[in-house]
C-alpha cells in the first residue's frame, strides 16, 4: 500500500465525477432535442492492485473509481413499439385523409350535391311533362330539362376529375416519399457502418445511434418497415418481405412506372373481372386483357423483389391508388352509366314522339318518316370497355336539342307527356332483381348515389375513429418511451448535485492526504526543537 | 404507465391532450356557426341517408304541389267552359220549347229561332275547342289545333218539302289515342279506339286526370277516343236548327250508328220533341262532366292540403336530422371551454417548475 495511493484514488474520483458532470451537461443541453436518448456515465470501483513481495498480506483499500462507459437509456422494446405504432398511425391517417377528401367531394348533405342536381333534373322532366305542346311554355320546359341534365353532367365530370386529380397527387406524393425513403435508407446504412466501426474500436457512438434511430422511425412512418437489431449496434430494416437496409448496404425502394392514370387502374380491374367471367376470353382478347391488367397493377419493389407494404404511409398510398380511389371512380361511373342507360332507353323508346313531331322507331323508316331517336347522354371518352359510360366521359349528345327530347308516345297524340312522366319517375324507382331486363335490374342513379355516400360516410367515420385510436396508442407509447429515454431536468439536477458533492468530497480527501503528508514530511523530527 | 416521468413525456402527452381539446372545440364551433349537425357524411352516415331521403321527399312534395296547381288551372278552365256550355244548352232548350209551343208560326220566326240556335251551336263548338296554354281542354294530348272539327256537312234529301232522309252533320274529335278499329300493343282490337288522359301526379300513389274526354261529354258522331258513336251535341243543335227552319216531312233521319242512336220516328209532329229529348240527354252528359270536373278539383285541393302539411313535417324532420340542438351544443361548448382552460393552466404550471428553480 503506497502512501500516495490515497491521492491516486481521489484523482480517479475527481476524473470520474467530472466526466459524470459532462454527461449531465450533455443531457441538459439536449433536453429538447428530438430523438435524443439520455445517457449515463457508468461508474465502477477499481480494485486495489494485487499485493506482492514484502507487502503481501496487508489489508488494502480499493484503487478508486473509473468510468467504464457512457450508456444510452435505450429500451429496444419500447422503441420497437413506438415504431410499430408510428407505422400503423401513418397508415390510418393516410386512409382517413383519402376518405375524408372523397367525402368532402360529395358535398352531401347540402343543396350543392349530386342528389340535388338529379332531383332538379327529374323535376324538370316532370314539369316538361305538364307543358308538352303548350304554346309558350313547351320550348322553355324542354330547355330547362337540357339545362338540368347539363348540370348533372357537369357535376359528375367535375367530381370525377377531382378524384382523378387526387389519384395523380397521391401518385406524385408517393414518388416523393419513396425518394425520401431511399435517401434516408442510405443514411441509415452509412450510420450503421460508422456505428459498427466506433463500437468495434471501443467508442460510444450514442449520438450516431440516436440520429440513426430517428431516421429509422421516419422510414417506418413512411413505409411501415420492421426493424431488427443487428450486430455491433447496427439495425436492419425489412419491408414487406424485402431487406431495405442490411448492415451498411441499402436496397433501392421503387414503384412500377405503370399505372400512370387512374383510368389504367380501373381498366385493369375491369379486365381482371372480364378474364374471370364466363365465357372466359381466349386468344388475342385474353392477351389484350392481360396487358390491361399488367398496366393497371401497381407494384412496390425493394431492390429486385416485390414487396407488399403492410403499414405506414406507403401502404395507405398503395391502398388509395389501387383500391379506394378507383372504387370511388367506379361508383361515380356506375351512377353515370345508370343515369345514361335508363334515360337513353326512354329517349329512344319505340313509338315515342319528339318535339319535331317525328315518331321514334326501333326500325327507323318503318313506319315512314320515323327516326331512331337521339341519346340524351353519350360518352366522349374512348374506353376499352365500350359498354361503359364513365363519370368523367359522360356528356350531352352533340345533336341533342330541346326538340329532340322525346316526352310522349306518338299513339297518344303529339301533346302527350307520358314518357317524360316515366323519366321523372326514374329517380324514385327501385331495381327489380328478378327482371329479365338488365336495365330493370339496375338501381336508379339516385339510389346508387345515396348508397355510395352512406358507404363512404360509414367508412370515413370508422377510419377517423381508428386514426384517433391509433393516435392515442401512439401518444401513450411515445410518452412511455420518452419516460425511459427522455431527459428529466429534476433527475439531472439531483445527479448534478450528487456529482458535485462527490467531486467536493474527493477534493477534501485530497486535501486531507496532503495535510497528512505535510505533517509527515515537514513536522517529523522537530519534536522538542 | 412507466415509473419514470420526464419533462418531455409530460410535454408530449399534454400537447396531445390539448390538441384533442382544441379539436373538439373546433368541431363544436363548426356545428354552432354552421347550425348543422351533419356537415359531411361521416358525421352521421345513417343521418346522411335519411337527410338525402327527406330531401328527395321534399322535392317530390314540391313537384306534387306544382302539378296539383297546374291541374287545378286545367280543371278551372274546364269548369268555366262547361258551365257556359250548360247555360247555352239551356238557352237552346228554351228556344226549342218555344218553337214547340208556338207551333210553326211564320217562316220569319222560324228562321230567327234557327239563326239563334246556329249561333248557340257555334258557341258550343268553340267552347269544346277551348285551349289552356295551347292545349285543348277536351282532347288534351291531341297534336291538332282544334279538338273537334266538322268533317261532313249535313245532307238533306231532295224535294219540297224535303224528302224524309236527312243525314246529320258529322263532327270528329282529334285523336288522343288509337283510332277506332286499330290494334293496341297487347293485340286487342279497340273498336272505339283509345283515349289518353292528361295526368297530374298529386301524391306518391295517384295521378288525377286534368283534362276531359270531349267525346264523352259532347258526344261524337264518329267512333273514336274510346267512345262509341252517338250523335254529338253540335250535330244535334244543327239538326234542331235545320228542323225548325225547314220542317221535314214524315220519315226517318239517317244516323251514323242506328244501333246507338234511336231513329227519329216518322211522324212529322213528333220529330222536334224527340230531338228535344235528345238535347236533354246531351245536357245531362254535360252536367255529368261538370260534376266530374268538380269532384276532381276537390280531390286535387285535398291532396294539395296534405302536400302542404307534409312540407312542414318534412322540413321539421330534415331539421331534426341535420340541424344542431343549439342549447345542448352551447352547454357542451362551455364545458369544453372550461376543460380546455383548466388543461392550459395546469400544463403551464407543470411544465414551468423543475428542481432547477429550487437550487441556489
Amino acid at each position: 500500500m503506497s502512501t500516495f495511493s490515497g491521492i491516486n484514488a481521489s484523482v480517479t474520483a475527481l476524473r470520474a465525477h467530472r466526466s459524470a458532470m459532462d454527461v449531465i451537461g450533455q443531457n441538459v443541453a439536449n433536453v429538447n432535442t428530438p430523438g435524443y436518448t439520455r445517457q449515463r456515465a457508468d461508474l465502477e470501483m477499481l480494485n486495489a492492485p494485487g499485493g506482492s513481495g514484502m507487502l503481501t498480506g496487508n489489508k488494502v483499500t480499493g484503487g478508486g473509481v473509473s468510468v467504464v462507459g457512457i450508456s444510452r437509456a435505450f429500451d429496444a422494446v419500447q422503441s420497437a413499439r413506438v415504431n410499430v405504432q408510428t407505422g400503423d398511425h401513418a397508415l390510418q391517417q393516410e386512409r382517413a385523409a383519402t376518405l375524408s377528401d372523397l367525402e368532402a367531394l360529395t358535398q352531401e348533405p347540402s343543396d350543392a350535391g349530386l342528389s340535388k342536381q338529379l332531383n332538379k333534373m327529374w323535376a324538370a322532366y316532370a314539369d316538361a311533362a305538364t307543358k308538352v305542346g303548350s304554346t309558350n311554355a313547351d320550348g322553355a320546359a324542354r330547355q330547362s330539362v337540357l339545362g338540368a341534365a347539363r348540370n348533372v353532367v357537369a357535376s359528375l365530370n367535375a367530381a370525377w376529375n377531382t378524384v382523378d386529380q387526387q389519384w395523380s397527387t397521391t401518385r406524385t406524393q408517393m414518388g416523393a416519399d419513396i425518394d425520401e425513403v431511399n435517401s434516408m435508407a442510405s443514411s441509415v446504412a452509412v450510420l450503421n457502418e460508422q456505428i459498427q466501426k466506433a463500437t468495434t474500436t471501443g467508442g460510444a457512438p450514442n449520438e450516431l445511434m440516436d440520429k440513426r434511430d430517428q431516421l429509422v422511425t421516419r422510414i417506418v412512418e413512411l413505409t411501415g418497415a420492421t426493424t431488427q437489431a443487428g450486430r455491433n449496434g447496427q439495425v436492419d430494416l425489412y419491408l414487406g418481405g424485402g431487406l431495405l437496409v442490411q448492415g451498411n448496404t441499402a436496397a433501392a425502394l421503387s414503384v412500377s412506372e405503370n399505372p400512370n392514370t387512374m383510368s389504367d387502374v380501373v381498366n385493369g380491374q375491369l379486365a381482371a373481372e372480364k378474364i374471370a367471367s364466363t365465357p372466359a376470353p381466349t386468344g388475342s382478347d385474353l392477351v389484350a386483357l392481360q396487358a390491361l391488367v399488367a398496366k393497371g397493377t401497381i407494384t412496390v419493389k425493394v431492390g429486385e423483389n416485390t414487396a407488399t407494404p403492410l403499414s405506414g404511409k406507403l401502404a395507405g398510398q398503395v391502398e388509395a391508388l389501387s383500391k379506394t380511389l378507383p372504387k370511388a371512380s367506379r361508383d361515380y361511373d356506375a351512377v353515370a352509366t345508370s343515369l345514361a342507360q335508363k334515360v337513353n332507353a326512354l329517349q329512344k323508346v319505340d313509338g315515342g314522339i319528339d318535339g319535331n313531331g317525328k315518331t321514334i322507331s326501333a326500325t327507323p323508316g318503318t313506319p315512314a318518316g320515323s327516326i331512331a331517336g337521339t341519346d340524351l347522354f353519350t360518352s366522349n371518352t374512348p374506353s376499352p370497355f365500350t359498354d361503359r359510360i364513365t363519370a368523367g366521359g359522360i356528356a350531352l349528345g352533340e345533336s341533342v336539342t330541346g326538340n329532340t327530347l322525346v316526352l310522349g308516345m306518338a299513339v297518344n297524340g303529339a301533346k302527350d307527356g307520358s314518357v317524360a312522366v316515366r323519366i321523372a319517375a326514374i329517380g324514385t324507382s327501385k331495381a327489380d332483381p328478378t327482371s329479365a331486363d338488365p336495365l330493370a335490374r339496375m338501381d336508379p342513379p339516385d339510389r346508387m348515389w345515396a348508397s355510395y355516400v352512406s358507404d363512404l360516410g360509414a367508412r370515413s367515420s370508422s377510419a377517423e375513429a381508428r386514426t384517433s385510436a391509433a393516435q392515442a396508442v401512439l401518444t401513450s407509447s411515445i410518452a412511455d418511451q420518452q419516460g425511459a429515454a427522455g431527459v428529466s431536468l429534476d433527475e439531472e439536477s439531483a445527479d448534478l448535485i450528487a456529482a458535485q458533492r462527490a467531486y467536493q468530497g474527493a477534493a477534501r480527501v485530497l486535501t486531507a492526504v496532503d495535510e497528512m503528508l505535510d505533517t509527515l514530511i515537514n513536522k517529523t523530527g522537530l519534536v522538542g526543537r | 404507465m412507466t415509473e419514470r416521468v420526464t419533462h418531455r413525456s409530460i410535454q408530449e402527452s399534454s400537447l396531445a391532450r390539448l390538441q384533442g381539446n382544441l379539436a373538439t372545440m373546433g368541431l363544436l364551433q363548426a356545428q354552432i356557426s354552421s347550425g348543422k349537425k351533419i356537415t359531411k357524411p361521416s358525421d352521421d352516415p345513417a343521418g346522411t341517408v335519411s337527410s338525402l331521403a327527406v330531401r328527395q321527399q321534399l322535392r317530390l312534395n314540391d313537384q306534387y304541389q306544382v302539378q296539383g296547381q297546374d291541374g287545378i288551372s286545367w280543371l278551372n278552365a274546364q269548369d268555366t267552359a262547361l258551365q257556359t256550355v250548360s247555360s247555352q244548352l239551356r238557352a237552346a232548350r228554351t228556344l226549342v220549347v218555344g218553337a214547340l209551343n208556338e207551333g210553326y208560326v211564320t217562316d220569319g220566326t222560324r228562321t230567327a229561332t234557327s239563326v239563334e240556335l246556329d249561333g248557340i251551336a257555334q258557341t258550343v263548338l268553340s267552347l269544346a275547342n277551348t285551349q289552356y296554354q295551347g292545349r285543348s281542354l277536351f282532347a288534351g294530348t291531341a297534336g291538332a289545333d282544334h279538338a273537334v272539327t266538322l268533317t261532313t256537312a249535313a245532307v238533306t234529301g231532295a224535294g219540297t218539302p224535303p224528302a224524309v232522309t236527312y243525314a246529320p252533320a258529322q263532327y270528329t274529335w282529334s285523336k288522343t289515342g288509337l283510332g277506332a278499329g286499330e290494334t293496341d300493343a297487347t293485340g286487342v282490337v279497340r273498336t272505339s279506339g283509345t283515349n289518353t288522359p292528361v295526368l297530374r301526379q298529386i301524391d306518391a300513389q295517384s295521378s288525377v286526370r286534368v283534362d276531359t274526354n270531349g267525346a264523352d261529354v259532347f258526344g261524337t258522331d264518329v267512333a273514336g277516343n274510346g267512345t262509341a258513336a252517338s250523335q254529338s251535341v253540335f250535330s244535334l243543335l244543327r239538326q234542331i236548327s235545320d228542323e225548325i227552319k225547314t220542317p221535314k216531312d214524315a220519315g226517318a233521319d239517317i244516323v251514323v250508328d242506328p244501333a246507338a242512336t234511336p231513329v227519329v220516328p216518322v211522324a212529322k209532329e213528333h220529330r222536334l220533341s224527340t230531338l228535344l229529348g235528345r238535347l236533354d240527354t246531351a245536357m245531362g252528359r254535360v252536367l255529368e262532366g261538370l260534376a266530374d270536373v268538380g269532384a276532381r278539383t276537390n280531390r286535387i285541393d285535398h291532396a294539395m292540403e296534405i302536400a302542404q302539411s307534409n312540407k312542414y313535417e318534412l322540413t321539421e324532420q330534415l331539421s331534426k336530422v341535420e340541424d344542431v340542438d343549439l342549447p345542448a351544443v352551447m352547454i357542451q361548448m362551455s364545458l369544453q371551454e372550461t376543460a380546455y382552460k383548466a388543461a392550459l393552466q395546469v400544463t403551464s404550471k407543470v411544465l414551468n417548475t423543475s428542481l432547477m428553480d429550487f437550487i441556489r
